[in-house]
């Protein structure tokens, strides 16, 4: 297995995945993905993403987009209780996951709506600027 | 959102059949994380299933086995998937109970994609409370 030459890509990228699976089948699901999962979609001129948050509240989410187009998605889940619990699978505490957007965005055409546990949030994408002719004056 | 036990179960079974025929492509391998707690009169289990609907959601206990499943439906929007984490599947899990629960007092809900199943215990395994008299 060592022997693999480590340039060849798609045996990287075999070899990584693999690590994965085994870091994933040591550590437990925790180590295994990130979260919040997310898609993210492109249609005409928009850019939708919608991120898994099952069981937070409206009021623990923030969305920003930064000005070089990156879009943060934070907040918090709110532990159900603790007593009596002999089984536990379900994370909770705070969360923040930062996506690099596939084309430039106006950051203030964007929405963002908490339905059944999933957090859709709406891009538009900027307009580019028209060209501008710019007068050129004699410097007298 | 459908509960039913045993007895139930055995009327829908032709109803139930219709349904199974429109929803046979549907792949419910996605099993949602759980948490189960126990309370003094009942268990509590959550279950995350975000993206299903409360007329999606089925819940089914039956001879001992709670199952559970919930639909996601996929985007109607005309737009390309350009990056991918969220499994397309829909949920489904399905746990044992332990003896002790009465099937009359399952209740279930859900909550911002958060399914939330009451187990009520029967009234054997309940505590109770024995009145002292006096001597």
């Amino acid at each position: 297995m060592l022997l693999k030459r480590w340039y060849d890509a798609d045996l990287l990228g075999e070899e990584i995945s693999r690590l994965q699976q085994e870091m994933s089948r040591w550590f437990g699901s925790r180590t295994s993905a990130a979260f919040p999962l997310m898609n993210i979609w492109r249609s005409e001129n928009q850019v939708l993403v919608d991120v898994e948050l099952p069981g937070v509240q409206q009021a623990d989410v923030e969305v920003m987009v930064t000005p070089d187009n990156q879009l943060v998605v934070s907040g918090q889940r709110r532990q159900t209780g603790e007593e009596g619990c002999y089984r536990r699978e379900r994370r909770f505490g705070e969360f923040s996951r930062t996506v690099t957007l596939p084309v430039e965005v106006d950051p203030e055409q964007v929405t963002a709506c908490l339905k059944n546990g999933i957090l859709q949030i709406r891009l538009t994408e900027k307009v580019a600027s028209e060209p501008r002719k710019i007068e050129v004056r004699s410097g007298a | 959102m459908t509960i039913q036990t045993h007895e139930q179960q055995k009327s829908v079974c032709c109803q139930q059949e219709a349904v199974n025929d429109v929803t046979r492509e549907v792949d419910y391998s996605r099993k949602p994380l759980a948490d189960v707690i126990e309370k003094e009169e009942a268990y509590e289990l959550y279950l995350d299933m975000p993206g299903v609907e409360s007329e999606n959601l089925e819940v089914i206990f039956d001879q001992g086995e709670l199952s559970v499943r919930g639909l996601v439906m996929a985007s109607s929007e005309a737009a390309d998937l350009l990056y991918q984490e969220r499994p397309a599947a829909s949920f489904s899990r399905t746990f044992s109970i332990a003896e002790g629960i009465d099937p009359e007092k399952i209740t279930a809900r859900l909550e911002n994609g958060v399914v939330i199943i009451e187990l009520g215990k029967t009234a054997a395994v309940l505590p109770k409370r024995i009145e002292v008299q006096s001597g």
